[in-house]
């Protein structure tokens, strides 16, 4: 009975998803296409011809690469330095973490991109302000989660932990961090799309001329509409990917640690 | 201890000893924080200088020359009316997103619905939006409908899962009895689905009014914008103001944390209303 209901939620699930890229292919062909501007937008052939040619010359590859090695990097780095603030922060005394505290709120309330005509004065247009933008949007997420988990933590135990003559990064190591891993998992789970999604933006903003961000940049720049649809399709392409790949580790790790699902939305830029 | 003898009592301290504690530990932080700020603008004022500097003042500006743009920026009101236009664009945005996330969340909340839309919904959230700026910049042109649509389609989805979460934990007996009882479709959206999902909404709300700030501070420094604090900001980039530049960020950033806080503070306090944990 139960092989029947999956087989049969399978089918279901399957039509759902071709009667919805055939209903955009439809309208996409029949009813924008013939309407619009040629320079505006393009028809589903001219787009996938030039999905064709990202493939066949190496620019597909290459794009992907450049912007997940931009987030990939910004990631692990914000991810670090935010596990890094927090265990800081949160082995102080309440009284005295709560001084830094609005440090992490500033950077979190912080529209990041206002930081990006500085980061050109200082760092260029390459790799390096880019990937300081990723780190930046990645760094408080993680911290604040962090420092959730880790107030979370039993003072008892951690007094008990001093008496028994255990270092400040002994109780970092052996108490705060293992105790903090459903919130790290939380906010690694929303940072990893914001990552991505933070270094199309950054490539756009820069001007690049690779990745992404950097192709949607120059294509626009020469009103190349099937450039522009290509280079999205890819980009949302990576983000579902992405967001499979986030979903099935939340549900693995969060599971695992007996907790819920997070609510989606949160990384809707 | 011999039975004689009385182990004094632990006084328990009174509502009045404790509001004392908790006013000295609110001056202590204020106070902590100033001196924390101080310091930080005492390292960058004496750190700064010519190239070679640890802090050049070409890269980062200087404390005094921040605060002199600072004084310029009020004083000729430039300002008012940058924060007034990126804040009108966010809210026009939010105000159209909001309406169309609820009602599609409504309509994939029944099984036609999420049939037909939820494959939809998924695709379209996951098309970087910011990477849209290039179509709608080709379809809208540079006006001020890009700016509405990039926000707009970025917040619209906040609302939609704020609200998908809310019908998902509605009582689905108070729902049968409510209709049972012969109450139409609109009063059970008005007396239990809007009701039960306010807290997600602010919460929502709480997400998408930073997110649009931030959104459109990058449209505004992508497209070629007039007015705006974004377009501030490029314009003393562009001027190679670094001070100028500073000066707009840390505002930027003053208003992102105060309406951080303030959006905070309204949904702690309609959660304790209507006694649910914190939200977001």
């Amino acid at each position: 009975m139960k092989a029947r209901e999956l087989s049969l939620r399978t089918v279901s699930v399957c039509g759902q998803w071709a009667f919805t890229l055939l209903l955009i292919y439809a309208v996409w062909r029949w009813l924008l296409d013939p309407h619009l501007s040629p320079v505006l937008f393009a028809s589903p052939a001219k787009v996938f011809s030039q999905l064709g040619t990202y493939a066949s010359n190496g620019d597909l590859w290459a794009m992907v690469g450049t912007t997940l090695s931009e987030a990939l990097a910004g990631f692990a780095i914000g991810a670090l330095t935010g596990i890094i603030a927090a265990l800081a922060i949160g082995s102080m005394r309440p009284r005295y973490g709560k001084v830094f505290e609005p440090i992490i709120g500033g950077f979190y309330a912080m529209p990041k991109f206002v930081l990006a005509p500085l980061l050109f004065l200082w760092l260029g247009t390459g790799f390096a302000p880019r990937t300081v933008l990723v780190t930046v949007s990645v760094f408080p997420l993680v911290a604040i989660y962090s420092l959730t988990g880790i107030r979370t933590v039993d003072a008892d135990t951690v007094r008990m932990m001093q008496l028994a003559g255990a270092s400040k990064l002994q109780i970092a190591r052996k108490l705060m961090l293992p105790h903090t891993g459903g919130y790290l998992v939380i906010s690694l789970v929303l940072a990893g799309p914001h990552a991505l999604t933070v270094a199309i933006a950054s490539e756009i903003l820069f001007g690049a001329s690779n990745g992404i961000g950097g192709f949607l940049y120059t294509s626009s720049e020469a009103f190349s509409a099937s450039g522009v649809l290509a280079t999205l399709i890819i980009g949302t392409a990576v983000a579902l990917l992405l967001f499979g790949i986030t979903r099935a580790l939340e549900h693995r790790l969060l599971s695992a640690r007996g907790l819920g699902r997070l609510a989606r939305g949160n990384t809707a830029l | 201890m011999s039975l004689g003898t009385v182990e004094p009592a632990t006084v328990a301290p009174t509502r009045r000893d404790q509001k004392a504690a908790r006013s000295n530990d609110r001056v202590f932080l204020i106070l902590a924080r100033l001196g924390l700020a101080v310091v930080l603008v005492a390292f960058w004022e004496l750190n700064s200088g010519g190239r070679g500097s640890l802090l050049p003042d070409y890269a980062f500006g200087t404390p005094s020359a921040v605060a002199d743009q600072f004084v310029k920026l009020f004083s000729s009101g430039e300002i008012y009316s940058s924060l007034w236009s990126t804040v009108a664009t966010v809210l026009y945005a939010t105000l159209l997103s909001a309406p169309v996330g609820i009602l599609l969340a409504v309509a994939t909340s029944v099984p036609v619905g999420r049939w037909l839309l939820e494959p939809l919904v998924t695709i379209t959230y996951a098309v970087p939006k910011v990477g849209l700026i290039s179509i709608y910049i080709l379809v809208l042109g540079v006006s001020g409908a890009t700016h509405i649509a990039l926000v707009g389609g970025a917040t619209m989805f906040l609302y939609y899962y704020a609200m998908r979460q809310a019908i998902n934990e509605i009582d689905r007996r108070q729902l049968i009895e409510f209709r049972l009882l012969g109450a139409s479709w609109l009063k059970v959206a008005k007396s239990l689905l809007l009701r039960a999902a306010s807290p997600n909404l602010i919460g929502a709300t709480r997400l998408a009014l930073p997110l649009g700030f931030a959104i459109e501070i990058f449209a505004e420094l992508r497209i070629p914008t007039s007015s705006g604090l974004g377009a501030l900001l490029e314009h003393d980039a562009a001027a190679q103001n670094t001070a100028g530049s500073v000066a707009v960020m840390l505002f930027v950033l003053i208003i992102g944390y105060l309406l951080d806080l303030a959006l905070g503070a309204l949904l702690g306090r309609h959660a304790k209303s209507v006694g649910v944990g914190a939200i977001v």
